[in-house]
């Protein structure tokens, strides 16, 4: 066992769909976020628990990048778990390596995007909207 | 430490809620109704008569003929108002995750232990219980005291099971409302206070539409979209919105609770009404869905309704259905994202006046034909 990266399970529901698109909310704040296809590779990983090394050696198999590619991926991490997305963990078992994919992803930097401007229409709530006497009055009035 | 059981043992836990709802039912008698809902046919009993018309006063509209043979079953008890005290084992479980709560829970109350096996298992609130049955497609409901029993709960009774009992690949119970029209229903998507309930509830009075929900619907995508009613509750934040859709205040029926102001005091209610004890003509219960509309207080003059991209509609449907309802992961956002992709969406700048909201959606509704 080895330190990596986990998803945190406990607030964290997530899916990745057959083009490519993941989704994944928060579901403490019910903040939506989705990844570029590169990031929605390596996301499956980290459902199980993956080391650093397991998400670079995954992304070089994959797509047409090289070694030169750790520190972008070292950054994607980082941007999961500044959100409170993913965990670093102590007890992750370091993976096979993958054979490497014949028709490999061309590679762009692995990037998460939250969707700061739904937040106005997810979390429409009386403190924000609404004032205490309800509609039609709005918390400006 | 945290709990990790097998299948055996999983069943076991059903087991041994089973057996004591059969015991409590000896104790005080039972009482038995079935409720066509979602294309289910779903059998509730409850242990005694203090826990049945509190959960299933919102479903009444969809009672069938007992004779009907049910799909699924949910069985109800309490301990108190039964005198059958909870299984020792059950009661030290339930202890250890009053004390772990996150470490064996998620944020809904799910159950790791119970993720993948053949039952499912969410403890969440004040302590309520739901166990499924998966294969035998039985549920147990619990909670210690009826009289407990939480105002949202009679608002939306069983809601985790119910989700749990329709769910399959290609239909869900989505945190949704909906309003009916001659050929066809409009989803009211959004979070909560975002205008769903008022929007679905201003339609009440309207000749051409008819109300479907407030809050919860289930979706089928199987072929075209269909919108099923689960619960004909309609609420509101507070007593006064009542007052600006006519005629409704006065059938408010947890007045006492709801004048203690929502969300000011612990034990605060939204005033709540049950559509079907005084319109039944007013409701419709399935329909094909023609769009998804989501409404935000504008304080305009009139509705603004603005068409939404399909994969802004997905993120602002899903994400309040899987915070709401415990074991909803990839199924439910695959099934809310088929949705999206095969109707259109549109914003519903909401008014200052809800009376001029039914206007607005039966002029979409008719655009939609």
């Amino acid at each position: 066992m080895t330190s990596g990266y986990r998803v945190e399970s406990a607030h964290v529901v997530s899916e990745v769909f057959e083009d490519g698109e993941a989704t994944i909310i928060d579901l403490r704040s019910g903040m939506y976020y989705s990844l570029n296809p590169v990031g929605s590779l390596l996301w499956p990983l980290m459902v199980d628990g993956a080391t650093l090394d397991d998400l670079v050696r995954h992304a070089i198999g994959s797509t047409d990048g090289g070694p030169a590619i750790a520190s972008s991926i070292e950054h994607f991490v980082a941007a999961l778990v500044a959100e409170g997305l993913v965990a670093e963990v102590a007890d992750v078992a370091p993976r096979a390596s993958a054979a490497p994919n014949d028709a490999p992803h061309p590679y762009e930097p692995p990037e998460i995007q939250r969707f700061d401007e739904l937040q106005e229409l997810l979390l429409l709530d009386p403190i924000h909207d609404v004032s205490a006497q309800g509609w039609p009055h709005t918390a400006r009035d | 430490m945290a709990v990790s059981i097998v299948d055996h043992d999983r069943r076991e836990l059903h087991r041994l809620l089973a057996e004591a709802f059969e015991d409590a039912s000896a104790l005080v008698g039972s009482t038995a109704a079935t409720f066509r809902l979602g294309g289910e046919q779903i059998r509730v009993r409850t242990a005694g008569d203090a826990l049945a018309r509190p959960l299933t006063r919102a479903m009444e509209h969809l009672r069938v003929d007992p004779a009907i043979p049910a799909t699924a079953t949910i069985d109800a008890w309490d301990c108190t108002s039964t005198g059958r005290p909870l299984p020792l084992l059950v009661d030290h479980l339930l202890r250890l995750l009053d004390r772990t709560w996150l470490e064996d829970r998620d944020l809904r109350g799910e159950l790791r232990a119970f993720r993948d096996g053949p039952i499912r298992a969410a403890y969440y609130g004040p302590q309520l219980l739901s166990v499924y049955d998966v294969e035998r497609r039985a549920g147990i409901y619990w909670l210690r005291d009826a009289a407990a029993l939480p105002w949202y709960e009679a608002g939306a009774p069983f809601r985790v099971l119910v989700d749990w009992i329709v769910a399959t690949p290609t239909r869900q119970l989505v945190h949704a409302g909906a309003i009916g029209g001659p050929d066809g229903a409009l989803l009211l998507g959004g979070a909560a206070n975002s205008g769903k309930s008022t929007t679905a509830l201003a339609c009440l009075g309207h000749p051409g539409l008819r109300y479907m929900s407030d809050d919860y619907v289930v979706v089928d995508v199987t072929s075209e979209p269909t919108v099923s009613s689960v619960y004909t509750t309609g609420k509101l934040k507070s007593l006064d919105d009542f007052d600006r859709l006519e005629g409704l205040r006065a059938l408010v029926v947890n007045r006492d609770g709801a004048a203690r102001g929502h969300g000011a005091h612990p034990d605060a209610e939204k005033p709540m009404i049950f559509v079907h004890e005084f319109a039944p003509e007013r409701l419709a219960l399935e329909m094909p869905v023609r769009a998804i509309v989501f409404p935000r207080y504008e304080g305009l003059d009139e509705c603004r309704i603005e068409s939404l991209p399909s994969d802004l509609a997905f993120k602002l449907l899903a994400p309040s259905t899987i915070q709401q309802l415990p074991a909803t992961g990839a199924g439910a956002l695959r099934c809310i994202r088929t949705l999206s992709r095969r109707v259109p969406a549109y914003l519903l700048g909401l008014p200052t006046d809800p009376r001029k909201v039914p206007d607005a959606l039966v002029a979409l509704l008719a655009e939609l034909r």
